[in-house]
C-alpha cells in the first residue's frame, strides 16, 4: 500500500505539468453530471387538460373571534369530510389573493357539493362572509427545444469528456512513461505502473462531481421556483447520490479506454 | 525458436550470441514470462516458471534483475534519485534501501556518480546505472540483453569488467550480444556446460 501511494504521488507530481489539462477533465466531467440533472429536473408534466380545478372558500373572520375560537373553528371545518384542508391568512397575506382581514382559507375534496358546504360554512359563528374561489394551477409546459437543448447538452459534455479524458489520461502516462518502464522491468505486476492512472482518474471523478455538486447547489440557492428545473431541490438528494459515484465512473472509464503508454 | 537446451550454472556467465532476428531477446522475454513458449519448461532458481502462480512468480521475479536494450532509466533524476525510486516502488525504505543502493551502486561501479542525472550521463555509466538498477535491491540472476551495443572497444572493456564483478560477487549473469570476439578474448568459450560460456544462435525464420 506504502509502495502504491508513493507511486501515486509521484504520478500526480509528474501530471503537475499538464495541470491545465487535468483542470479541464475535472470540469467536463463537472459538466456531465450537471448537464444530466438538469435533463432529469426537466418535469414530464402531463397536459393541461388534465389538471384538476383547486375549488377553495374564504371565510373572513369577525374581528371579535380569539386565537383559540379561531383555532377550534378551524379544526372543526377539516374534520369535516367534504374538506380537504383548512388554513388561516393573517390581513396582507396575499395567497392564493391579497387579504384584508383574517381570513381562513378552506379547500373543498374534489367529490363535494360546493353549494351545500357553502351554506354550511356561512351558518358557523364568526364567520361573517363566504366568498368562492377557483384556482387552476397548469404548471407551464417544458418547451421541446429545451427538452432538446438539455439531451444536445448532455450527449455532447459527456462525448468532451470522454474524449478529453482519454487524451488527458494517454497523456499523463506518457509523463510517466520512463517510469512505467522502469516499474516493467523490474518485473512488478500492472497494478503498480497502470493503478497511479486509475488513481489520478478516480480522483478527477470525484473533484468533478465535487463541481457538479456547486452546482446543484447554485441551482437550489437561485433557480426561480416558477423555472422549467424548479423540481431541482426534490432531485438534489438522488443527484448527490448517484452524481458521486457517476463522477468516479466517469474518470475510470477514460483511464480504462486510454491506450498504454 | 525450437529445440533450445541449456543450463547456466549457479553463479555462471553466459553469454547468447546471434544475429539480429535470431531469438536473443525473445529469449530473455521467455524466461520474464512476458512471451509463453508452446512447450517444454523453464527452470529458473529451481522453479519451473511457467507452473508458478502469478503472485509466486512476482514473488521469485524480484531475485531476477534485467537490463533491457534501451536501458530504461529516469532521465530526469539523478542517479541515486533512479535507485530510490525503484526501491520505494518496491516498498523498501531505511537502512535496507541504503544497503541495497551501496551494494548497488559499488557492484556497478558508480561511485562517485551518485548525484549526476541519468540524462547527463555517457552510454558506458547509463549501462552501469541500468545493472544497478536491475541489482537493486538483492537479485541473484541478471539477464542483459545487448549491453555491448554501441561501445567502443574500451567502453566494452569496461562493461565486460563490471559484467564480471557483478558475477564475481555470486550473481548468475545471462547477457545476449550479437558478436562474440570481444567475448572470446576474454575467456568465454562455446562449451555450453562451462562456467563462463557462449550459446549461438542461428538467424531465425523471418
Amino acid at each position: 500500500m506504502r509502495a502504491f501511494l508513493f507511486l501515486s504521488a509521484d504520478f500526480l507530481r509528474a501530471n503537475l505539468r499538464q495541470a491545465l489539462t487535468i483542470f479541464v477533465w475535472i470540469l467536463s466531467v463537472g459538466l456531465v453530471l450537471s448537464s444530466a440533472t438538469a435533463l432529469w429536473a426537466l418535469p414530464l408534466y402531463p397536459a393541461a387538460k388534465e389538471t384538476q380545478p383547486h375549488r377553495l372558500f374564504f371565510l373572513t373572520l369577525s374581528p371579535l373571534l380569539s386565537e383559540a375560537e379561531i383555532t377550534k373553528l378551524g379544526w372543526t371545518i377539516w374534520s369535516w369530510p367534504e374538506i380537504a384542508w383548512v388554513s388561516f391568512r393573517f390581513p396582507g397575506e396575499n395567497d392564493p389573493e391579497p387579504f384584508q382581514e383574517r381570513t381562513l382559507v378552506v379547500e373543498l375534496a374534489p367529490t363535494a357539493a360546493r353549494e351545500e358546504v357553502a351554506q354550511k360554512l356561512g351558518k358557523l359563528p364568526g364567520v361573517t362572509k363566504v366568498t368562492a374561489y377557483e384556482r387552476v394551477l397548469t404548471p407551464p409546459p417544458v418547451p421541446s427545444l429545451a427538452r432538446i437543448a438539455a439531451i444536445a447538452a448532455f450527449v455532447l459534455s459527456l462525448g468532451f469528456c470522454l474524449f478529453f479524458g482519454v487524451r488527458a489520461a494517454a497523456k499523463s502516462q506518457k509523463l510517466w512513461r520512463e517510469e512505467s518502464a522502469l516499474l516493467r522491468d523490474s518485473g512488478l505486476p500492472p497494478l503498480y505502473w497502470r493503478g497511479p492512472v486509475f488513481f489520478l482518474a478516480g480522483w478527477v471523478g470525484l473533484l468533478g462531481a465535487g463541481i457538479h455538486l456547486c452546482a446543484l447547489w447554485l441551482g437550489m440557492r437561485f433557480i426561480p421556483p416558477d423555472s422549467l428545473w424548479r423540481q431541482i431541490s426534490a432531485l438534489a438528494p438522488w443527484a448527490t447520490g448517484l452524481g458521486i459515484p457517476g463522477g468516479v465512473l466517469l474518470g475510470l472509464l477514460a483511464a480504462i479506454l486510454s491506450p498504454h503508454s | 525458436m525450437e529445440n533450445l537446451s541449456f543450463s547456466v550454472r549457479r553463479d555462471g556467465f553466459v553469454w547468447v550470441v546471434g544475429p539480429p532476428g535470431s531469438g536473443k531477446t525473445l529469449l530473455l522475454r521467455i524466461l520474464l514470462r512476458e512471451v509463453r513458449p508452446h512447450g517444454g519448461q523453464i527452470l529458473l532458481l529451481g522453479r519451473n516458471i511457467l507452473r508458478l502462480s502469478p503472485k509466486k512468480f512476482h514473488e521469485l521475479r524480484r531475485k531476477v534483475g534485467y537490463v533491457s536494450e534501451e536501458v530504461h532509466v529516469l532521465s530526469g533524476r539523478t542517479v541515486l534519485g533512479n535507485l530510490n525510486f525503484k526501491l520505494r516502488a518496491l516498498g523498501i525504505g531505511g537502512e535496507a534501501a541504503k544497503e541495497a543502493i551501496e551494494r548497488a551502486l559499488d557492484l556497478a561501479e558508480l561511485h562517485g556518480y551518485e548525484k549526476a542525472y541519468a540524462k547527463d550521463l555517457e552510454p558506458l555509466e547509463l549501462r552501469r546505472l541500468g545493472l544497478a538498477l536491475a541489482l537493486c535491491p538483492d537479485a541473484s540472476v541478471l539477464l542483459v540483453d545487448d549491453p555491448l551495443r554501441g561501445l567502443g572497444k574500451s567502453e566494452q572493456d569496461a562493461l565486460l569488467s563490471t559484467l564480471e564483478r557483478i558475477n564475481q560477487a555470486g550473481v548468475t549473469l545471462l547477457a545476449t550480444s550479437r558478436e562474440a570476439q570481444p567475448l572470446l578474448s576474454r575467456g568465454f568459450t562455446p562449451n555450453s556446460s562451462a562456467h563462463r560460456a557462449i550459446i549461438y544462435l542461428r538467424e531465425g525464420a523471418r
